[in-house]
């Protein structure tokens, strides 16, 4: 079906009469016969068929005036049903259609009883449960500020908001060490997190007698350690347990697609948390590779922004500690402290061997995570870690 | 002499054809709502475009003005891409994104259309300038106006060139109106190639309707700029057969004049150096049936992609 | 960041190491060249292509004539066509008249053409009130440039910032505007002895700080380090200077991580206060830190006016040490 059109006939002209049909209904036409006779103000047009059929029906007869672009006839074969068709390359206006804005719009948070606050100064109140209504602001026009919220916090509670400390004591040879940028963002993040997140902790013991000896055997270069293979193991883990996998959010959790895990590295002054990206999708070698450029460009300052980490391993292993509980690094849902592998006595079966072990803990959020989910994940780590083998058959496959 | 050479007009006689015809099935597809936008035919002027791309090597670089379909074509460019694009379609040569006054094609040396009056002589100086630096051995044909003339950039950038010398050849499709100003009303002087003169460049007129006069005069003025005579200016006299663009039925442009410069057609005046009629009849229907395949291709070629195109542009 | 080393770097005027930029540039790629009014025989009004004529001859260090709308159109043509032009419009007010090469040609032929090719070009140009130049030699015009689609911004604050993002402008496949200040080329600052590339669109923290954010760059960046230290010595405020070197494109997520740390943020801009970047940024903060500012975005600039002769006057019409002084007090309710 081929609409026949009032012809485009200048810009700002909008209407066109029909002066003459040169053909009737039932006129069989080839692609490129005149058809009719147009008229503007300016000028007069012929209107030519775009392609070849039988002149089915005219819609607008000699004399009268069609809208430019509008369809005043119809080519088709005999029989078919005649149905408005759009013209292709004559879009609505792109500021007609609703393009999706692109960021989330943020809900408004109301104040009550119409006190102005700013926006630092309403969000620390939450944080810190403090009426609003209850406080006079210092800021212009009696708005709320921050500090506002801090002292009626301090004055409220008689404890001290994690916030506004107690001032150290300065005197003699003291050396006073203000924070440095990273010293800063750490303070406020684990306090934040301390305050804010709900821990519960986890501990499992795990064999790694198997898993010390598979690494020796496979020899690769860089060599691997065992914290390649608590990667690996962790990466398919989360892969089993998706909801360990996630940011969690003050209204919603976030099922991350990709599998990144960070690793607390010690720095100059704090720590950093570089993350291995995709670290599903890599063999055992491919994550040792990763892991010594991570460390490197942390050591070096430089942390990639993206992509965030959705898991953090933190290891005190190197230093002989045997168990720790960790700070979970908001907004991911859990964190993973590795304690020092070491030879154990341990009962099986009713005798004492002697196996190499370890002690992990898990702590997780309790608004997006629970017991059973924490323990299950846990169970599955130490499953692909008592069976090393299978990290190496499942190797860079996520699952 | 080129008028004895029937492979030579055979090849001229198929560019000025196609050119004509597929400026006419331009008009017909904006008239059907297929093309936005604006469209300046090269009804007329068609001798111009065919006789100088065709004295060129793949080398060279061409620039076009907002009238470019005919320099376009001349220059190699293919039917069913340059509808695709004129038609805002992805398999254009410019990903739909250009249309009618953009459409370019680096890759066979067409650095494109120009919907800004003058702007392109600049930038073919530039295309030259760095042939030059390069040690290479191309020029560079910019395509102007008798509108352009009157704009800064062409005394600037003739100058240039000059100091310069560049391999650049400006030629100056003088149609004898810009928009609907005729150009007795907007220059003392109506034979624009003395104003090279002024710049000591080396500038002469052409019959602009006469395929083998424009051919034989380019080809000449290629050889010279390769031998590091540049610049060379030609004004190549003509006339548009309709208004500036396709709503501007051309009310201002006198009647006697259009009959008088019809009379002359460039195809006309071709077919009539060729022996042989048959040919010119068979390359017609050829280019008939290849038009008929492009409208075809843009019709069923499909939209860009919005999302596409955001993620790529959008920064 | 990273601190320029003190046994690894010497001291460097601003102009000295665009000079090195451009040198280093044109050993390394034959494609690139600079053209411009002066700035082959003479060096340059700021000596800034001193000596490039000597080394890489005529062809690559051109001269031309006053003709500002086809010296940039033919480095436009020069670029499409394989070449990586520096051309230098000697103050931002003659830009005006390139507008066409710079906005229709350069910054859409990428689009226009579908890709098939793009435009290497740097234009160089310096603006900025400098010692009684007037109205027209002295205007801070990246506003308009920040707003054209296709076009990169730049605007060094420093001798080592200037050579290292010199180098990356010349080797970016777009075109790229890289926006001097008169009064900067005399300035001094270390610069690694090695070569160095910063890539563009990252800022730099010029100084950290923990009570408010100051966004400033070009010759904003002196007087808002000078504003910071009297703030700390006089009133007990740490101001983090934050330098987004390139504007376009920004660095987002630098400037609305320092904000949100900080909770307080005053933009100074030479320029003249209406429809500038800052107030474009201003916005950008708004929408993405919003939850953490303590106070409303101050904006520190140019007054609206063309910049008078007159010395006192002229100095009255943009922000001084002490009106971003002013600004951050007001923000941190000090």
């Amino acid at each position: 079906m081929i609409a026949v059109r009032m012809p485009q006939v200048g810009e700002n002209l909008t209407t066109g009469i029909l002066l003459e049909w040169s053909i009737v209904e039932g006129d069989r036409v080839q692609r490129g016969d005149v058809l009719a006779v147009v008229e503007s103000e300016k000028a007069a047009f012929e209107v030519t068929a775009e392609g070849s059929g039988v002149l089915l029906r005219i819609d607008c007869p000699a004399g009268q005036q069609a809208q430019v672009l509008d369809a005043i006839a119809w080519i088709g074969e005999p029989g078919e049903s005649i149905a408005a068709t759009p013209i292709a390359g004559v879009e609505a206006p792109l500021f007609g259609v609703d393009l999706a804005p692109r960021m989330a719009p943020r809900t408004a948070t109301a104040t009550s009883a119409g006190h102005a606050a700013s926006p630092s100064a309403r969000r620390v109140a939450r944080q810190l449960l403090v009426d609003l209504t209850r406080i006079r602001g210092t800021g212009p026009g009696g708005r709320i500020i921050k500090r506002d919220v801090l002292s009626a916090a301090l004055a409220e509670s008689g404890a001290t908001p994690v916030m506004v400390g107690i001032e150290p004591v300065v005197e003699g040879r003291d050396r006073v060490e203000p924070h440095g940028r990273l010293r800063a963002a750490i303070a406020e993040r684990m306090s934040l997190s301390a305050r804010s997140v709900p821990h519960f902790y986890l501990f499992i013991d795990v064999d790694v007698t198997d898993a010390q000896q598979l690494r020796t055997k496979l020899g690769a270069d860089p060599a691997l350690s065992l914290t390649d293979l608590i990667v690996a193991a962790t990466a398919r883990s989360l892969r089993q347990h998706e909801r360990l996998n996630a940011h969690v959010g003050e209204r919603e959790i976030v099922l991350k697609a990709g599998c990144h895990i960070g690793l607390a590295v010690a720095v100059d002054g704090g720590i950093l948390v570089p993350a291995l990206a995709d670290a599903d999708r890599h063999s055992l070698p491919e994550l040792a590779a990763l892991r010594h450029q991570a460390i490197d460009a942390a050591r070096a300052g430089v942390v990639a922004q993206k992509p965030s980490p959705t898991f953090t391993i933190t290891s005190l292993a190197g230093y002989g500690v045997e168990r720790f509980l960790p700070i979970i690094n908001p907004p991911e849902c859990a964190i993973l402290a590795v304690g020092r592998s070491g030879e154990r006595v341990i009962a099986v079966a009713g005798a004492a061997v002697v196996r190499e072990q370890m002690t992990l803990c898990l702590a997780c959020d309790h608004r997006a995570v629970d017991g059973a989910g924490a323990a299950a994940f846990l169970q599955s780590l130490k499953g692909w870690l008592e069976e090393p083998a299978r990290l190496i058959d499942n190797d860079g496959e996520g699952e | 002499m080129s008028t004895s050479d029937p492979e030579l007009l055979a090849r001229l006689y198929r560019t000025l054809y196609g050119i004509r015809r597929f400026e006419e099935t331009c008009i017909q597809l904006y008239r059907q709502g297929h093309i936005r936008g604006y469209l300046h035919p090269y009804l007329g002027e068609e001798a111009i475009a065919t006789g100088v791309c065709a004295a060129l090597g793949t080398e060279d670089y061409i620039v076009s003005t907002h009238r470019g379909h005919g320099h376009c074509l001349a220059r190699g460019g293919r039917f069913d891409r340059m509808l695709a694009e004129i038609t805002g379609k992805a398999t254009g040569y410019c990903g739909g994104l250009g249309g009618s006054m953009h459409i370019a094609d680096p890759d066979t040396g067409n650095l494109g259309a120009n919907g800004i009056v003058g702007a392109g002589i600049p930038i073919g100086v530039g295309a030259a300038l760095g042939a030059t630096i390069r040690g290479e051995d191309r020029v560079c044909i910019v395509f102007s106006s008798d509108g352009a003339a009157n704009h800064g950039t062409f005394g600037e950038a003739l100058n240039l060139a000059a100091i310069w010398n560049l391999p650049l050849l400006l030629v100056v499709e003088n149609n004898q109106f810009a928009v609907s100003t005729p150009i007795d009303k907007s220059s003392r002087v109506v034979d624009l190639f003395h104003r090279g003169e002024g710049y000591g460049v080396d500038s002469l007129a052409v019959d602009g309707n006469d395929v083998l006069a424009v051919y034989d005069c380019a080809t000449d003025a290629r050889r010279r700029l390769l031998a590091g005579e540049g610049p060379i200016l030609i004004e190549a006299k003509t006339y548009r057969h309709a208004g500036h663009h396709v709503n501007d039925p051309g009310t201002y442009m006198p009647q006697d004049q259009v009959e008088l410069y019809k009379g002359r057609d460039p195809l006309t005046l071709c077919r009539r150096h060729m022996a042989d009629d048959r040919r010119a009849d068979l390359i017609q229907n050829e280019v008939d049936a290849d038009i008929e395949a492009a409208i075809d291709f843009a019709h069923d070629s499909p939209e860009p992609d919005v999302d596409a195109f955001l993620q790529e542009y959008d920064r | 960041m990273t601190d320029a080393n003190e046994s690894e770097s010497r001291t460097l005027l601003f102009r000295d190491g665009l000079n090195e930029a451009l040198r280093q540039e044109m050993a390394r790629d034959e494609s690139v060249f600079c053209i411009g009014v002066g700035i082959a025989e003479r060096g340059g009004s700021y000596k800034v292509t001193d000596g490039l004529l000597a080394e890489f001859g005529p062809k690559r260090c051109i001269d031309t004539p006053i003709a500002e709308p086809s010296i940039v159109g033919a480095a436009v043509g020069a670029a499409i066509t394989g070449m990586r032009p520096v051309v230098e419009i000697l103050f931002v007010d003659f830009t005006l008249l390139t507008m066409d090469q710079i906005v229709n040609q350069a910054a859409k032929y990428r689009l226009m053409s579908g890709g098939a090719r793009s435009v290497p070009m740097v234009l160089r140009t310096q603006g900025g009130v400098g010692d009684g130049v007037a109205a027209q030699h002295s205007q801070s015009l990246e506003g308009l440039f920040y707003h054209i689609p296709g076009l990169k911004l730049v605007m060094p604050s420093t001798p080592r910032d200037a050579r290292a993002l010199l180098v990356s402008a010349i080797r970016d496949d777009e075109p790229v505007v890289f926006l001097e200040h008169k009064l900067l080329y005399m300035t001094e600052g270390l610069v690694p002895k090695e070569e160095e590339v910063i890539p563009l669109g990252v800022a730099d923290i010029k100084r950290a700080g923990r009570d408010c954010t100051l966004i400033a760059w070009s010759n904003m960046i002196p007087r808002s380090l000078a504003a910071a230290a009297e703030l700390a010595a006089t009133h007990g405020i740490d101001v983090e200077v934050l330098d987004p070197r390139t504007l376009v494109p920004l660095d987002r997520q630098a400037i609305v991580e320092s904000v949100c740390r900080t909770e307080h943020v005053v933009i100074v801009q030479e320029a003249v206060r209406r429809g500038g970047v800052a107030a474009d940024i201003a916005s950008i903060i708004q929408a993405d830190a919003f939850d953490y500012l303590d106070a409303p975005v101050e904006i520190v600039a140019g007054r609206n006016t063309p910049i008078p002769y007159n010395r006192a006057l002229e100095q009255a019409c943009i922000p001084q040490t002490d009106d971003i002084i002013a600004a951050v007090r007001r923000a941190v309710y000090s």
